[in-house]
């Protein structure tokens, strides 16, 4: 299988994720919104060389990890697909503070893009995009910018889709492996032309079944006790980890025990 | 009234900087109507049928669906009524899951979530795709696909049906499971084909286009008989009257074009 091929079978890896059936796939998609808002707003806002600070936070993709049951190896290759670009802001502020201030500062970025992209990552896989929206439209995010987001999602995977249509026709009738430059812009303009008709399709699909551009995603999200508890736990946490030291106190701890 | 009723009355059609592709056509289908609508490629058979559908609007001449006059005006209203079936399936499933792509239709109408998952098992029991309920849209089969397209259509309680190459991506299995469940609506129903046979068993009517024209409109037996006609438009007989000599004698050896061909064909074997 090639690459490519894989590359697609992979990208629904997040929606199949998301039909599970374990617990945090169960709790309310506002309230996971919000706990991860609040996680990610938490992870950015401390101090740029407080890498020890950084490690209780490590404790919120854990849980969600394994209570719902979602398998690590993929999730922390899309994690790590981030990586570059944030290695490359590291190294260019390591060039300007060559000291341990600077690397501490690299650590912290690096540690910080880990866990932010990890818990978007977690709140895609345990609610899918469908509820997100939902979820979104609930905590009264304007219609279009949820409407932007969950069209340009839908159609990511219909572009790989003739992406994958595009470069196979190519490869069939190619001798040498990927594609050459000369065809490359060929390949390109022809894509785009098949993506133009694809998603002029679609649309008329979706007017020919009453859209008038508000996105109607389902049942109304409900509210059970497990929703509050799960999003009261958790901004106790962070509260207690972005206000105390937990490492240094644990620290302090050991030595009196020691 | 009936919600049924297709008229079009001297339509024609041009894209914008292109020749006209649908010439003066007219024609009138009743009430449960089957008409095959086949041609040539490029004959213009999508094109009429996207008309049809208020997805282009003709440049000159009238259509009307029930009593009711196509217009952007009423477009809302004509589109509630229509239900039409893509080409390609995939162009008609890009929610998550099945039920998801059935229901987008019914809650685009402001209808109940009790009453859409009513009519999603119901249209979903009628193409007999009601296992794949809960499966994602992506990993189905073609034919799967397929049946599901039509429930995504169905679940809106359509009056009339428009298929653009139904059978389509269909491996024969599937192919006679879609002419029996098309043997089995009630519905108006205009099927866009190159697939002659499936016209055969399923329309009792049949418009012949050729160049944005209507050259025949009328009984199908008279017009997938006629040889010299039909390669005249590009065309040729079905492939199941091609070994006959006298295609419009084993046509009279037939009933009814659903299941006095497959009489027909055993008797002659």
């Amino acid at each position: 299988m090639s690459k490519l091929n894989y590359s697609l079978r992979q990208i629904r890896f997040l929606d199949e994720c998301s039909e599970g059936k374990s617990l945090i796939h169960r709790i309310n998609p506002i309230v996971k919104i919000l706990v991860t808002l609040i996680y990610i707003i938490c992870v950015v806002s401390l101090e740029g060389y407080e890498v020890n600070r950084l490690i209780p936070f490590f404790l919120y993709p854990v849980i969600i990890i394994s209570l719902s049951d979602i398998p690590i190896a993929p999730l922390l290759k899309r994690t790590v697909i981030s990586l570059p670009f944030i290695l490359g802001i590291g190294f260019l502020n390591l060039l300007i503070e060559r000291n341990l201030h600077g690397l501490l500062i690299f650590l912290s970025l690096l540690i910080k893009s880990i866990l932010t992209v990890l818990s978007s990552l977690l709140l895609i896989a345990t609610t899918g995009m469908d509820n997100i929206a939902k979820g979104l439209l609930a905590l009264k995010v304007p219609k279009i910018f949820v409407l932007q987001l969950m069209m340009t999602y839908k159609y990511i995977l219909i572009f790989t889709e003739e992406l994958i249509t595009s470069v196979n026709a190519y490869e069939l009738r190619s001798s040498e492996g990927g594609i050459s430059l000369k065809f490359a812009g060929n390949i390109l303009g022809r894509f785009f032309l098949r993506v133009y008709d694809r998603a002029k399709n679609i649309y008329n699909s979706m007017i020919l079944r009453g859209f008038n551009g508000e996105f109607n995603i389902g049942k109304k999200i409900s509210f059970a006790n497990k929703d509050i508890i799960f999003l009261i736990l958790w901004i106790i946490y962070f509260v207690l980890i972005m206000f105390f030291d937990v490492v240094k106190f644990f620290e302090l701890i050991l030595g009196v025990v020691t | 009234m009936s919600h049924h009723m297709i008229e079009l009355k001297n339509v024609s059609f041009k894209y914008p900087q292109g020749n006209e592709v649908i010439k003066d056509i007219s024609f009138r289908i009743t009430h449960g109507e089957s008409v095959g609508l086949i041609g040539a490629n490029g004959a213009g058979k999508s094109t009429l049928l996207m008309l049809l559908s208020g997805l282009l609007i003709p440049t000159n001449g009238d259509i009307i669906i029930g009593e009711t006059k196509l217009t952007k005006k009423t477009l809302k209203y004509i589109r509630q009524r229509i239900g039409y079936c893509f080409q390609n399936p995939d162009d008609q499933l890009f929610m998550n899951t099945v039920y998801d792509d059935v229901a987008f239709g019914p809650r685009n109408y402001g209808i109940d979530e009790i009453e859409i998952e009513k009519r999603v098992d119901k249209a979903l029991e009628r193409v007999g795709a009601l296992h794949l309920k809960n499966k994602f849209s992506y990993k189905l089969s073609g034919g799967e696909k397929r049946m599901v397209s039509i429930a995504t259509v169905l679940s809106m309680e359509p009056d009339i049906l428009l298929m653009d190459e139904p059978s389509s991506f269909l491996d024969p299995g599937a192919r006679r499971r879609l002419i029996n469940i098309l043997n089995s609506f009630e519905h108006t129903k205009i099927i866009a084909t190159h697939d002659l046979d499936l016209v055969l068993e399923t329309c009792k009517r049949t418009i012949l286009l050729k160049n944005g024209k209507i050259v025949f409109d009328g009984n199908t037996k008279d017009i997938l008989t006629d040889k010299k006609l039909l390669e005249e438009c590009g065309l040729e007989l079905p492939f199941c009257l091609q070994t006959i000599d006298k295609p419009s004698l084993m046509f009279s050896l037939c009933k009814s074009p659903v299941n006095g061909f497959q009489k027909g064909i055993s008797h002659k074997l």
